[in-house]
């Protein structure tokens, strides 16, 4: 990401503060996912919200058009002021906020199921309250964007799968509702990518259609539930920011987002064809993807838990393979009229860039032992 | 539990870290782009602005616009009218100065308006539209200088003819007069009166002497080939049809019958600048002034050393208030009329190497129109007469008054410095032509005159439209040399079709390129005036 962030040393744009905001992140990030306290968990994950904001503010490109910064403020802060009543319900009740030992179900009541379990599902997002994905995505630099959809969004998960674990006797009865909703909104945001326009919005879109399952296997509370959300989560991470970087290469040739004016990028730019097709095949979960691994184990624990759901699954894949395809035909195909006599070839260190995206993705499926049932 | 976090968090940054340490040192010392962006014009680019700064000043004023709609909603509740507005209106659309757009169009006469519509109606929410324009009309709350008063548009005569010689410019003809046959359904906005273009169709007249007959034969029948209708007329045929007419030296005519005449070019423009300004294109009130250039060393195109091709990456805009501010974007569009050739020289048109050392030939040329007044003259149902000597009259109003004028020869031409007309140009060239071909102009009486640049291409006198061989997102659509105005509905639905399309649909402008100043082959159209 600090690769793709060349354009700013470029134009010397306070290169250095920008360079102390990644690190700073990155730091938070570290300690979030390291973090054996509840508490702990909590300060780092509202502590990385500030150098979000300022990446995303500071260096973005315009970001008073859509009000990014107060939806980016309003959703995942007053979402996860909750959060903090529930930690504190946690402690009241076991007396410890050790993640090792809270593995019994310690809450009595469903307010503070409430409470944990919003705050994560806002940040994941969930398919309601996932208003603030696309707009901070679309006004945020090439690397804000990158650690947003690589990471932060895992943070969610990740707190989830942390958190079910001593929610369970609620979870039971009550889970139904996330993974209803889950299904049916990832099924409504393909259709919507089917209507993007805007590069980086689509991706965007697709994120949130993507951890939709996610979602809804870890609601289902199954080992197989865990083990798929967590292989699609590392692999989305993957997917999501390789293709925030390819759109940032295409940004950075043409100048410009919108889909209907980068066309015929083959003969723009003929090397980067081939990453297009690779990560938009991984996106779409095709062999043999890590991506893949992950579907297929989710779908397996979300039909055993009900077989209804295998209508929407149905319809959801589809529909992420139409947009998929979609996208890959419209922005490489065709012809790009002032282009003809000239094209690029890649800089080296954006072909390393994504290479070492589509690595992992690709070659971890046959490590799936290592990589999934380390739970 | 814990080990496998490890490993995620792990997993997911040690290629960070390693990208770091191996390549953003080796990048800082040695790697051959690391370079500045760089200015054409002795302008220096806007600062940029302390992200600090920024993020704060981005969420006060997100917080302020929160707390201004929850006031104004909370009035309205109430039931409280709203008189005094808090937050003063900008000019710009979203209250701040667009910085970025994907297309940008230098110039905002009727090519650049029509430009604007036809993109901005293909697609309307999915590509951002800005025209740059420095002589803007009245834009409705807001009163700002000048209103277009030296664009060459609305100093126009406002003719439509399809009786060239190029196939280009018949069917570019043709289909501005269907456009302008259907403007209402084409420009109509809500809560406007429906544009009306005043469009009279009598036709023009085109008068050829014994040298020029065959030709205006030959044009007239590729013309009717091309679908125009158009009638040839002897001397004695056109006695009969024109009775004012004196046929000395006059051996054929070619009068057209339909899709032929004059309308007015000012509700054009304003038809179309309403409907692009509704369907969300944001105009700008500025002067572009200079380019700034991004070094790509990436590129390969023909004719370039490969690693010095540098792309135009935003443009810089002088503002009313004299603000420096620069548009980035991802198309820029070249339609600037007569100072087309000031706007290219910003891009290293003509003072680069290669491609880039043929300038474009488009200059500002001036143009006297006078109005007449004659008692007896030409009845209604006169066409546009020209004179091969291209003289040339039109009838103007119900009154006897006349529009004529006469492209001076070569050695005869006005300085462009300003608009001021040269009455002697009237008596000396214009007046004796035109009352020897119409008896009854024998006494006139000059009532006003005005004068208008045309946009001229010093090359063939034919419109340039295209991109630019060696930029990728720089198109021009200038040099029309007179007959732009009932062209431009069609060139702007080619550079639309040229942009989002990606070739050309319905007519093909291929050969009006700009390359054919590179490899020298003009193309030359028989029948200007």
């Amino acid at each position: 990401m600090l690769l793709a962030r060349e354009s700013v040393f470029r134009s010397s744009y306070f290169s250095e503060f920008f360079l102390f905001m990644v690190l700073f992140l990155m730091i938070i990030l570290f300690c979030s996912f390291g973090s054996v306290d509840l508490f702990s968990f909590y300060l780092f994950f509202e502590g990385r919200l500030v150098p979000t904001l300022f990446l995303i503010l500071g260096w973005g490109y315009q970001p008073e058009r859509l009000q990014a910064g107060i939806y980016l403020i309003l959703y995942t802060l007053f979402a996860s002021l909750p959060l903090l009543v529930g930690v504190i319900g946690v402690y009241n009740s076991s007396g410890l906020l050790c993640f090792f030992f809270l593995s019994d179900p310690c809450l009595s009541r469903v307010f503070f199921y409430f409470c944990m379990v919003f705050a994560f599902l806002v940040r994941i997002p969930l398919f309601l309250v996932h208003l603030w994905l696309p707009k901070a995505h679309v006004e945020a630099p090439i690397s804000g964007s990158m650690i947003l959809a690589g990471v932060l969004l895992k943070l969610g998960g990740y707190g989830l799968i942390r958190v079910m674990v001593f929610l369970v006797n609620f979870s039971f009865n009550l889970n139904f509702f996330w993974i209803s909703i889950s299904l049916l909104g990832g099924f409504l945001v393909r259709l919507v990518c089917l209507r993007q326009t805007d590069l980086k919005s689509l991706v965007a879109y697709s994120s949130v259609a993507h951890i939709g399952i996610v979602v809804c296997g870890i609601m289902t509370v199954n080992y197989w539930g865990f083990c798929g959300s967590y292989v699609l989560m590392i692999a989305h991470g993957l997917c999501s920011s390789g293709l925030f970087c390819l759109v940032n290469i295409v940004y950075e040739r043409t100048g410009s987002r919108s889909l209907l004016v980068n066309r015929g990028l083959m003969c723009l730019i003929p090397r980067m064809s081939i990453w297009w097709f690779l990560l938009r095949s991984c996106n779409m979960a095709a062999p043999p993807s890590l991506n893949l691994l992950g579907e297929v184990v989710l779908f397996r624990s979300l039909v055993s838990w009900s077989w209804l759901t295998i209508l929407m699954l149905g319809g959801l894949s589809f529909f992420g393979a139409a947009y998929t395809l979609y996208i890959y035909s419209y922005s490489q195909h065709g012809s790009f009229y002032s282009g003809i006599y000239s094209c690029s070839i890649f800089y080296v260190r954006e072909f390393l860039l994504v290479f070492l995206h589509w690595f992992p993705l690709n070659l971890l499926i046959l490590f799936r032992d290592v990589v999934s049932f380390w739970l | 539990m814990f080990i496998s976090t490890m490993f995620k968090a792990v997993n997911t940054f040690k290629c960070r870290k390693f990208i770091k340490v191996k390549f953003v040192n080796l990048y800082k010392n040695a790697c051959f782009c690391t370079n500045k962006s760089e200015v054409s014009s002795s302008y220096e680019p806007p600062k940029p602005e302390n992200p600090f700064k920024r993020t704060f000043r981005i969420l006060g004023n997100d917080m302020k616009t929160a707390k201004n709609k929850v006031q104004s909603f909370i009035t309205k509740v109430q039931g409280v009218r709203e008189v005094t507005n808090k937050v003063p209106k900008s000019p710009y659309r979203d209250g701040v100065f667009p910085e970025h757009c994907d297309i940008a169009i230098i110039g905002g006469g009727a090519m650049g308006s029509s430009i604007a519509y036809w993109l901005k109606q293909r697609a309307p929410n999915a590509i951002t539209v800005t025209v740059i324009e420095k002589d803007p009309s009245v834009n409705q709350n807001i009163v700002s200088w000048g209103q277009y008063v030296d664009a060459s548009t609305v100093l126009s005569v406002g003719g439509l003819r399809q009786q060239f010689s190029l196939e280009e410019n018949i069917r570019m003809s043709l289909f501005g007069a269907e456009f302008l046959r259907n403007i209402k359904q084409h420009l109509s906005v809500e809560g406007h009166d429906p544009p009306d273009v005043q469009f009279t169709p009598f036709g023009y007249l085109c008068l050829a002497s014994e040298e020029g007959a065959q030709q205006l034969e030959e044009n007239a029948n590729l013309q009717k080939k091309l679908g125009a209708k158009n009638e040839l007329l002897t001397p004695v045929k056109l006695k009969q049809k024109f009775p004012w007419i004196n046929t000395d030296g006059i051996a054929l005519g070619c009068h057209g019958l339909e899709n032929e005449g004059w309308f007015d070019p000012w509700s054009l423009l304003y038809a179309f600048k309403t409907k692009a300004l509704s369907l969300g294109v944001e105009y700008v009130d500025g002067e572009a002034v200079g380019f700034e250039f991004k070094k790509m060393p990436d590129m390969l195109t023909e004719g370039v050393e490969p690693g010095s091709y540098e792309a135009v990456e935003k443009v810089l805009v002088k503002t009313e208030s004299g603000e420096l501010r620069s548009i980035k974007f991802g198309f820029v569009i070249i339609a600037a009329g007569p100072h087309s050739a000031r706007v290219a020289k910003m891009a290293r048109i003509g003072t680069g190497e290669g491609m880039l050392s043929i300038p474009l030939p488009v200059e500002p040329r001036k143009r006297y129109v006078f109005c007449i007044n004659c008692k007896n003259g030409p009845g209604l149902n006169t066409p546009l007469t020209i004179d091969p000597s291209g003289a040339y009259f039109r009838r103007e109003g119900l009154a006897g008054n006349y529009i004529c004028g006469r492209s001076p020869l070569p050695e005869e031409e006005p300085s462009v410095d300003n608009l001021d007309v040269d009455y002697d140009f009237f008596d000396k060239n214009v007046w004796p032509i035109l009352a020897k071909r119409v008896p009854a102009f024998e006494s006139v009486k000059v009532k006003s005159a005005w004068s208008g640049y045309y946009e001229y291409n010093t090359y063939d006198e034919n419109g340039i439209v295209g991109p630019h061989p060696y930029y990728t997102n720089l198109y021009i659509a200038t040099g029309f040399s007179g007959h732009g105005i009932q062209h431009s509905p069609a060139v702007g639905r080619s550079v639309m079709e040229m942009i989002l399309d990606g070739d050309f649909e319905t007519i093909d402008l291929k050969r009006m390129s700009f390359d054919r100043l590179i490899t020298d082959t003009p193309l030359i159209e028989q029948n200007i005036f």
